[in-house]
């Protein structure tokens, strides 16, 4: 570690449940909760539920290794396109060896049947027959 | 230089180096860097709030968020090749989608 990179690592205490100093919003309101409950269980998603993985950036210049976790994990076909892995310590392994390519979201709930939620608007009306055969 | 030809890139042996050879980085470039290096920690985070625990979660703990880290770790990277043994992170192959040590070797 660089010498600044270790003072700040000794002030820092080092317990299992990790804190990090985050600094996105959403962050501020885990850490007092996390902090407090000292478990990484406690946070407003279910115990098991499911990753919503989107990919942001393009495949070009990656290296082959981490192209294939990403076709693993079903992305690598559409940016923005959004793939279901479950809560399991596979799906978070593959993820986090691709963390600077994606995004990330907790959901609640079982997986969806259908691949990938439907980013097209509704149609707006319903087919209810059709004339010709 | 070479007589009637007029000094550039091109005629200079062929080499044309697009990039700036300068160490600093533009403001627009740094904010991307803190932009990128949040995004990588957000991902963190989303898999701590999970619950689920892996290797790769546990060595990633270790390592510092970008609140954390230091100017120079954020925007330079150990180099045994540079001067100073640091070189700036645009130097870096496709810096802006290949995991960057967020730390350097002690010392350095």
């Amino acid at each position: 570690m660089s010498s600044v990179s270790r003072i700040l690592a000794t002030a820092r205490p080092t317990l299992f449940s990790s804190v990090r100093a985050y600094s996105t919003s959403s962050a501020a309101s885990e850490a007092s909760t996390a902090a407090a409950s000292s478990a990484t269980e406690a946070a407003a998603s279910s115990a098991t539920g499911y990753y919503k993985v989107t990919q942001t950036r393009s495949l070009i210049g990656v290296p082959k290794s981490t192209i294939k976790v990403l076709k693993s994990l079903g992305l690598g076909r559409r940016i923005g396109r959004p793939v279901f892995q479950p809560h399991a310590p596979t799906a978070a392994g593959k993820i986090l060896k691709v963390k600077e390519l994606v995004k990330v979201e907790n959901m609640s709930g079982t997986i969806p049947a259908e691949g990938y939620q439907r980013t097209r608007a509704t149609k707006g009306y319903k087919v209810v027959g059709k004339m010709l055969p | 230089m070479f007589g009637a030809f007029r000094a550039s890139g091109v005629s200079q042996g062929g080499l044309l180096w697009k990039a700036r050879m300068k160490m600093d980085l533009s403001p627009t470039q740094k904010a991307n860097i803190r932009k990128r290096l949040k995004a990588a920690d957000d991902v963190v985070m989303k898999i701590e709030q999970s619950g689920v625990q892996c290797n790769a979660l546990t060595k990633l703990q270790a390592e510092p968020t970008e609140a954390q880290m230091p100017a120079m770790d954020k925007y330079t990277v150990f180099s045994r090749t540079f001067k100073g043994y640091r070189k700036s992170v645009h130097k870096v192959p496709h810096f802006s989608k290949v995991a960057i040590p967020r730390t350097a070797p002690a010392g350095f």
